[in-house]
């Protein structure tokens, strides 16, 4: 009677056990067949570093908490994000830079595959691309008008200076135009822009980027009908 | 052979014989679907001729559930008329839901929203959206049928003030991260209109069946 017991707790530890781990062991196996898909992955290239400002104003338009710095992910990371709602630092930054990498892959896959190999590298880039790296590369990758330019592109087109020079409000412009289209509906692009500058500026406030003062300083700034002009898509 | 006549824009009469055959089968589908119900204004544009798509006996289109529109075949544009619909675009794979994406008419400034999606690759802005003519249900659809994806589209009805809403909420929306496509889309129309109760999905199969149990209910 009791080794038909111990055999009945044996069975039932296996099978809470199993339970545990199979979700993670499936999680590991989409992780290392979506990271086997890609021809090659991507390697870290010498950059030039982005100053802290820059850094900042990027970091913070993803809606990222300080500090500036990607929590390296291991798969299963991502059942706490999508179930327990946790937010890994620097995963959605990691995850954009991850999209925009794969999009050199070539023609998309199906959805299915596409989000496993967007998964896979975002997991794969926190573990082995240095957080700078990270951040340089999302600022590489800015988006208007369906043209991909580098902030020092752009901070030469809008503000006639380069990148080392850049002013929180500056940055912040550069990256609230690099978000999309505008819904003008009742609203004017100026107030559009003026709005996502502000939330990234509050963002860069709410993580120490920025004091006070400069906040205000920065908000009060007026966007020229120029950098409108050139931030305005026309489709 | 055939003399081929053109217009002053340049198109041609098998063209323009095309486009009055394809208004004709939209104005049918209207009819057929207004039987169902007042609120159904939605309806399709299929890529076949209208040989075929007379052959095909409008197969494509599930008159039992007038409400969602099952795209298997080629279609290439879903037209709201009005201009007054939140449409829910989501893919398959196999049988497994695999993308979710939103698109609202907005009163004339629509918005499609693809969160973590791969459509127009290459040239996407980190907020996941689309304006203007980018915004086109038709060229998505397509897309995502090029990538051998099955694609089933739900629609409803909503207010002007609704969809504003709805826009803003995918202009505040920051990226919802890997595997984020649906609790995206489900965290920009939960809590407006329609979507008062809907609640917030990790998966697209998941949303898909809440939407379709809130199209019963609201359209029953």
């Amino acid at each position: 009677m009791k080794k038909i017991i111990a055999k009945k707790k044996i069975l039932f530890i296996v099978l809470i056990a199993s339970l545990i781990t199979l979700p993670l062991l499936i999680v590991e196996c989409g992780y290392r067949y979506g990271l086997h898909l890609f021809r090659e992955l991507p390697s870290v290239q010498a950059y030039q570093p982005l100053p802290s400002i820059v850094t900042n104003g990027i970091w913070a338009s993803f809606s990222e908490k300080a500090p500036p710095r990607v929590k390296p992910l291991m798969p299963w990371n991502i059942l706490e994000d999508e179930v327990l709602g946790c937010d890994s630092p620097g995963a959605k930054i990691t995850n954009y830079v991850s999209r925009r990498l794969l999009e050199i892959e070539g023609p998309s896959p199906r959805m299915l595959t596409w989000h496993l190999q967007e998964f896979s590298l975002t997991v794969w880039l926190s573990r082995n691309w240095p957080t700078e790296r990270i951040i340089h590369e999302a600022g590489n990758q800015i988006v208007i008008c369906r043209e991909a330019s580098s902030i020092d592109k752009l901070a030469n087109k809008l503000f006639d200076k380069n990148s080392d020079a850049l002013e929180a409000h500056e940055i912040a412009l550069i990256m609230a135009a690099g978000k999309g289209g505008f819904v003008h509906a009742g609203e004017s692009l100026q107030n559009q822009l003026l709005k996502r500058r502000n939330q990234i500026l509050e963002r860069m406030l709410k993580n120490g980027a920025i004091s006070e003062g400069d906040y205000t300083t920065s908000r009060n700034q007026p966007i020229t009908s120029l950098q409108q002009d050139l931030i305005e898509c026309r489709n | 052979m055939r003399e081929r006549k053109h217009d002053t824009l340049g198109t041609s009469e098998d063209e323009l014989s095309q486009r009055r055959k394809s208004i004709a089968f939209l104005l049918l589908l209207h009819i057929r679907h207004c039987k169902k119900g007042p609120q159904i204004r939605t309806a399709l544009i299929m890529e076949h001729s209208w040989e075929t798509i007379e052959a095909l006996g409008f197969a494509p289109i599930v008159l039992d559930e007038p409400y969602r529109i099952i795209v298997q075949n080629n279609p290439v544009n879903f037209i709201d008329p009005k201009g007054l619909a939140t449409t829910i675009i989501i893919t398959s794979d196999y049988g497994l839901g695999s993308h979710a994406a939103v698109r609202v008419d907005n009163s004339g400034d629509p918005i499609l929203y693809d969160p973590g999606g791969s459509y127009m690759n290459g040239a996407r802005g980190s907020g996941d959206f689309f304006t203007g003519n980018e915004a086109s249900l038709g060229s998505y659809i397509k897309y995502q049928q090029g990538t051998g994806s099955d694609i089933n589209i739900i629609s409803f009805n909503t207010t002007p003030q609704q969809e504003s809403a709805i826009a803003t909420n995918i202009e505040n929306a920051t990226n919802p991260g890997d595997f984020g496509c649906a609790k995206g889309v489900s965290n920009v129309l939960n809590g407006v209109g329609p979507f008062k109760d809907l609640g917030i999905y990790n998966l697209p199969d998941s949303l898909s069946n809440a939407l379709q149990k809130l199209q019963k209910a609201l359209y029953k």
